[in-house]
């Protein structure tokens, strides 16, 4: 069992419900923070436009938790790997070593620190989690059940390339924006892309 | 499951909470800002600073999940489910149901899946309920609109009593006539709540009657207005057009999309974005359409034309066109030609053995395609003979086409065709006609519309100020085409193919391409393309706005309001003026005081001082030229002067006409007046202007119901403080199911009160147990358990058997798929039975001998084709009648409608000259009724009965009297819709401003500085500003209050500068400019620029972008006005919007024909702030 993000890159109409779904669910406020991303990047050439909506990839070998020096980040049998907040010691390692710039650290004006007993420090690190109490639960992911173009799924990494062909796994080579953090291609994220099919121009915007 | 009894005893319980909430708000704010917090006289809180919209929201306790909506008009209506603990909403769900109503499971993978998945706007809803600067109490502005410091706090009591007082004042004066409903939509759900369409002044009763609202009950002072501000353009063609109307349809089926369409055109389209609930089914039937159309040539394209690569683009489009804003009818024009020189020899006029164009076809049901003669028609059988005197019973003279006039004349510029005989077929009826008639008429001439009152020649062209004019003689070529849209010339010839030979084509338009200062000739060019090219009355190929799922709704419950009384009360006939004319009403009456108080107009640069003055307005008025005080009977109707044949007026003691105009404004849940109308500056400095009411019947007074202090309360006399969904009990209708019950689920905040209570209270204190007439005397509760009871013992409906509580506890029931159904070959809606109103095709006609014009006169059909003058009966509730009352001596002149498709329409250009003519007596002695200003244009006629390109310099150069942007910063701007806005709604809400506003410079990667940000899209730095947005000034509403100026975002200063603590937080909207165009002027991303016109400028960040054209500025709709007064910017004004509205930048000229909102059409200079 991988659990692993599935991505339709034709599909995702850029709409950030997803997004904005997650930050209302786990009450993430305004702010740095935010478990997921939409950005519609732009390249030189076909597509030149391709939204990425992304959050942690739930690496087989996650950079993130190799760095940690507090043991605050696992990865459970089923390959999610979350972060136990009230283990980190605010060392920030984590945030340098993701290749994708998942982990977050909120301040005080997103997080404000009073009634912040659960943990020792201030803005202990904080990221998808694959939304791992609904999964045990048997239901959906906040983003999968939010996403209006029907572009995500999540499930095992194996099941979901059987069901999507076309779906390549993200990399560096094929989806270079993803790597915003540093260029960490050990990692083997468990995020598959279906791409954007090409797009012609007709006129010049140089 | 609790009673809803219980539920909201919950709530009360709830108030110490959610009052601690507010004071931690009020301490998170005064800690941040320099301006703090506000008091009213007993020390509570109206309206706070921001703070972090840090919910105090339990972690435990029973959730509970309700059903319900938003309210705001995005275009959609998006199922959500609030998770309520403890009378709180945490957080927001969607539409997950699995299951139809009637137990069919639902396949996601259907395009027409109906379950309605909310987007950002609805699922951070949460944010906007209780956000800090929600208005609690009622305010009345005591020193001058806008100024902060002049709100007082009042009761309702005090409140509503001036206001009906002010009410009865001005309708002792002015009757019905004064007193005015402005178009809203910011509160837009039901009859029973919504905000402008609902009990204090909807259209449409409960009951059916029209106008069934309080204004009614409060002296038959219910408002008429022409069209609303998405559609205005769209609606117009509607209505004064005559020939066919294949635009009727706003919505294609995503069936006939997938299952006969061969390739779509979106020109500009956004719909993924403004439609929300259809979105899924748009992508979904543009990939049915590719996936049936795989392997064959040429079909299965998605190609997108615009100037801005909106989301729609990126999602749905294989091929983008970069094409400059308000190019399309130049584009189209280029595509005909091209089709045209694929059809004859335009060197000798002889038609080619393959043509691209079907000739026959042409002759025959598209009038005005080529020149032609007079004729007299029978209605009949279409026969046609040579006009010989007046028509007989049953026949119609039809005019003209007159040579160089047609369509065809226009784009081929100045070549000469050859006559019907010589390039005919004999089996074409029509040509055969036309030759036997008058045999010198040529199928085109040299253009011949005039240039200074002379039909044009080389000479007057060239000697025109207007581009439009020196083209008239142009061939329209491709290249012409391109030289004007920056499309290629190859890339408008493949277009012209697609449309030509190219099987069944879906042009999807959009709302954008109306709402320019040409759309409504945009829409009428494109309709004429689709016309041309027989892409109309086929399964496949339409015109429409967006795609949308057919689904089969279960069946809900009906409701009614038992006990809704209008008796006594009259159906009054006013004069349907724009619903964009409010401003010129008020110019209207209040001309000489604006004049005497410093009104300058120097935001109308086309307009000017010495037009200033009672009785006059700016421009062609869409009707506010009607709004004066008038003479009725007893059953309301306006009385008619048999001598003159005009309607008769008040008149003043002096004898003057009573310029009724607009004297007292209810302006419930919008924005219109400040924000969303063009030329934000204009509306202020009248409003600023203009005395304070004083409850007198002459001064003006301007009521907002509201959930914000937004740009239109801030500058209102009286400000009432507005419930919102969740807050208040409302029957929504989610798109894609039955309307539903939404109990209340939170409290409102303060003293708010829902509309249908405000609508009671208002009536109350206008005359007591007036209030029983519109709500029956019961809470809309007992009038929805009515409808309940009915619903839960009819077998056929969904709640059969069902308990009250049952019902509360899920209203909601989900509706089916249904993947045959395909609507029917004529996309127009017949409104009999198809077995008494056969649906004729396109096909089934082409097959026929082509004598008889298809399109039949025939009554309660949905086409309009009616003649110029043809509908006299002044309408009180349809918003179809705009104006369209005549003198009986003007409808025996006008001409006639060809029953054939028109792309050449006269009866179009007489509804434009003389619209409004019976209202406009008053002006009868000096010549001038109706609505034609000889004026402008170099006197030429400005409304032509062809779609012709009219040039965009022409409108900026007479909206900006004559002083265009200087060249080498010279950009074009259009607004979009985006999806962090909904129109200027949820403009405050923290999580879309994260998403849409940024702040200048670029972000570096603070989590790893050894690799820095590389990429323009991650660089830019979002808002930051939570806690300064949506806040007052320091004691804005106490005696002597801090004397700053209005501002929404307070980490901004009154002189627009930034001190060093706010730099990292203080955000502005972002603008979209093209990568190149930037290096060029020297702006990198993230950059603050100034952006302005001469009607007004802006303070944005750029977003740099290969998504948009050259020459362009994509500037999105909805942010609000929020001015400071910067010295030395370098842009002409005294003051800056850093709030960044675009409205700022529209010029009050009008959009062409229907006088409507032209509102997405500015030419600007752009430049970076350097210190800030």
């Amino acid at each position: 069992m991988r659990m692993a993000f599935f991505f339709d890159q034709s599909r995702c109409i850029g709409c950030n419900a997803c997004t904005v779904a997650c930050k209302d669910w786990y009450g993430v406020n305004p702010g740095r923070v935010r478990y997921r991303t939409q950005t519609t990047y732009e390249t030189d050439e076909a597509p030149f436009f391709a939204s990425l909506v992304m959050s942690c990839n739930h690496c087989e070998k996650p950079a993130c938790m190799t760095a940690c020096g507090a043991g605050a980040i696992t990865k459970r049998s089923d390959g999610i790997v979350v972060v136990d907040r009230s283990k980190c010691q605010e060392l920030h390692s984590c945030l340098t070593a993701c290749p994708f710039g998942a982990p977050g650290v909120a301040d005080d004006t997103q997080e404000p620190v009073k009634g912040n007993e659960k943990w020792d420090y201030s803005h202990p690190m904080q990221k998808c989690n694959m939304c791992v109490e609904l999964l045990d639960k048997g239901e959906k992911t906040v983003c999968e059940r939010s996403c209006v173009g029907h572009a995500i799924e999540v499930g095992d990494y194996d099941e979901l390339l059987r069901r999507h062909p076309g779906a390549v796994q993200v990399s560096k080579d094929l989806f270079p924006y993803a790597y915003k953090n540093n260029n960490d291609t050990t990692t083997n994220p468990s995020f598959l892309i279906k791409p954007r099919k090409s797009l012609v121009i007709e006129g010049s915007l140089d | 499951m609790k009673s809803l009894k219980s539920i909201t005893g919950e709530l009360a319980g709830k108030t110490v909470s959610r009052r601690s909430f507010l004071k931690s708000m009020a301490a998170a704010g005064a800690a941040a800002s320099v301006f703090g917090c506000s008091k009213g006289d007993d020390g509570e809180i109206i309206y706070t600073g921001g703070g972090n919209p840090d919910i105090e929201i339990p972690e435990t306790g029973e959730a509970k999940y309700f059903y319900g909506s938003s309210s705001h008009n995005c275009g959609g209506r998006c199922t959500t489910r609030a998770e309520v603990v403890n009378g709180t909403i945490r957080r927001f769900l969607s539409d997950e149901s699995m299951m139809s109503a009637e137990g069919s499971y639902l396949n996601g993978e259907s395009r027409n899946y109906p379950q309605t998945k909310a987007c950002a706007r609805c699922r951070s809803y949460k944010y906007r309920l209780y956000h800090p600067g929600r208005l609690k109490y009622p305010l009345k502005q005591t020193i001058k609109r806008g100024d902060l410091n002049g709100f007082k706090r009042i009761s309702w009591e005090q409140a509503l009593k001036e206001i009906t007082d002010k009410h009865k004042e001005v309708f002792k004066k002015y009757g019905t006539d004064g007193i005015y409903a402005i178009y809203a939509c910011g509160h837009d759900t039901s009859p029973y709540e919504s905000a402008s369409s609902g009990p204090v002044a909807r259209k449409n009763g409960i009951d059916n009657t029209p106008y069934g609202n309080a204004l009614r009950l409060m002296g038959n002072s219910q408002t008429v207005y022409f069209s609303n501000y998405s559609a205005h353009q769209f609606q117009f063609l509607a209505y004064g057009y005559t020939g066919a109307w294949p635009v009727g349809a706003m919505d294609m089926p995503a069936n006939n999309v997938a299952r006969f369409t061969d390739n779509i055109v979106m020109w500009g389209n956004n719909s993924l974005s403004t439609r929300n609930p259809q979105a899924y089914a748009s992508v979904r039937a543009v990939e049915d359409m590719k996936k049936r159309c795989q392997g064959e040539d040429g079909k299965g394209r998605a190609v997108f034309v615009g100037p801005e690569f909106s989301d729609t683009g990126v999602t749905c489009a294989d091929e983008w066109y970069v094409a400059k804003p308000y190019t399309d009818s130049a584009i189209i024009a280029g595509m005909i030609y091209h089709m045209l020189e694929n059809t004859f020899n335009l060197e000798t006029g002889a038609p080619l053995p393959d043509p691209w164009l079907d000739i026959d076809y042409l002759d025959t049901m598209v009038y005005g395609f080529f020149d032609s003669p007079a004729y007299n028609l029978n209605e009949s059988d279409g026969t046609i003979s040579p006009v010989n005197g007046a028509p007989a019973a049953g026949s119609r003279n039809v005019n003209e086409v007159g040579r160089g006039r047609s369509y065809c004349s226009w784009i081929l510029g100045s070549s000469t065709g050859k006559t019907y005989s010589e390039t005919s077929a004999s089996s074409n009826y029509t040509a055969a006609k036309y030759a036997e008639i008058d045999p010198s008429f040529t199928r085109w001439a040299p253009c011949s519309y005039t240039v200074n009152k002379a039909p044009v020649t080389e000479g007057g062209a060239a000697a025109s100020v207007y581009k439009t004019k020196r083209d008239y003689l142009t061939p329209k070529t491709p290249e012409w085409a391109s030289a004007i849209s920056g499309v290629p010339e190859t890339a408008i010839k493949r277009l012209a193919e697609l449309y030509a030979k190219g099987g069944q084509i879906l042009s999807l338009w959009s709302g954008g391409m109306q709402k320019q200062a040409e759309g409504v000739i945009a829409l009428f060019a494109l309709q004429a393309l689709h016309v041309i090219t027989k892409n109309v009355y086929k399964q496949g190929a339409s015109i429409a706005w967006y795609i949308t799922p057919t689904i089969k709704k279960a069946s809900g419950i009906t409701m009614s309001v038992s006990g809704e009384d209008y008796s006594g009360t009259l159906e009054v006939e006013k004069p349907a003026a724009s619903c964009t004319a409010w401003h010129n009403a008020i110019k209207l009456a209040y001309g000489d005081e604006l004049k005497e108080r410093g009104y300058t107009g120097q935001y109308i640069p086309d307009w000017g001082v010495d037009n200033i003055g009672k009785g006059k307005v700016y421009h062609d008025d869409g009707g506010a030229k009607a709004m004066l005080a008038w003479e009725r009977d007893g059953d309301g109707k306006v009385i008619t002067d048999n001598n003159t044949g005009y309607f008769k007026y008040k008149t003043d003691t002096d004898g003057t006409p009573l310029y009724a105009g607009i004297r007292l404004m209810y302006n419930t849940g919008g924005n219109i007046f400040i924000n969303q109308h063009q030329n934000s500056n204009d509306s202020r400095e009248m409003l600023e202007c203009l005395p304070l009411n004083n409850g007198d019947s002459d001064t003006f007074c301007l009521v907002s119901f509201d959930n914000f202090l937004s740009p239109t309360p801030m500058y209102s006399d009286y400000v009432l403080p507005a419930a919102t969904n969740w807050e208040q009990g409302d029957i929504v209708s989610p798109t894609n199911s039955t309307p539903i019950y939404m109990p209340v689920v939170t409290p409102p905040p303060g003293e708010s009160k829902s509309t249908w209570d405000f609508a009671e209270a208002l009536l109350e204190a206008y005359e007591s147990g007036l209030s029983k007439n519109i709500t029956g005397g019961h809470p809309l509760e007992y009038h929805v358990k009515k409808a309940f009871q009915k619903a839960s013992s009819n077998v056929d409906s969904g709640y059969y058997g069902k308990t009250w509580d049952e019902y509360l506890e899920n209203p909601y029931l989900a509706a089916e798929e249904d993947n045959y159904k395909v609507s029917p070959a004529c996309m127009l809606q017949p409104m009999l039975p198809e077995s008494i109103m056969p649906i004729v095709s396109m096909d089934s006609y082409s097959n026929a001998d082509k004598k008889t014009a298809f399109i039949k006169r025939s009554a309660g059909h949905y086409v309009i084709m009616d003649d110029a003058g043809s509908s006299s009966n002044i309408s009180t509730a349809l918003s179809g009648d705009y104006g369209n009352q005549y003198l009986q001596s003007s409808i025996d002149q006008a001409p006639k409608s060809p029953l054939r498709f028109a792309v050449y329409s006269d009866v179009f250009v007489w509804n434009y000259e003389h619209r409004f003519e019976k209202w406009h007596g008053y002006m009868a002695a000096s010549g001038n009724t109706g609505q034609k200003n000889e004026d402008m244009f170099e006197k030429d006629p400005i409304v032509l009965p062809i779609p012709m390109y009219f040039a965009y310099e022409d409108y900026f150069y007479e909206a900006y009297n004559g002083e265009l942007p200087a060249e080498g910063n010279r950009f074009l701007l259009t607004t979009t819709h985006d999806r962090y806005r909904s129109h200027s709604s949820m403009a405050e809400n923290p999580l879309l401003r994260e998403l849409s506003h940024k702040v200048p410079g670029v972000r570096k990667n603070v989590d790893n500085p050894a690799f820095p940000y590389t990429r323009d899209e991650d660089t830019l730095k979002p808002a930051g500003d939570y806690g300064h947005y949506a806040s007052a000034p320091e004691r804005a509403f106490e005696e002597g209050g801090s004397g700053q100026y209005p501002a929404y975002n307070s980490a901004i200063a009154p002189d627009g500068s930034v001190s060093q603590e706010n730099k990292e937080i203080a955000s502005y909207s972002e603008i979209w400019m093209n990568k190149a165009d930037a290096a060029g002027m020297g702006i990198q991303n993230g950059d603050l620029v100034d952006v302005w016109n001469k009607i007004g400028a802006v303070r944005c960040v750029a977003k740099l972008t290969k998504r948009c054209a050259k020459g362009f500025l994509g500037l999105h709709q909805g942010c609000w006005y929020d001015i400071r007064e910067i010295p030395g910017s370098g842009t002409g004004h005294k003051y800056i919007d850093v709030g960044g509205n675009c409205n700022t930048l529209m010029a009050s000229k009008p959009s062409r024909a229907d006088h409507g909102n032209g509102q997405q059409s500015a030419m600007v200079s752009v430049k970076k702030v350097e210190n800030y």
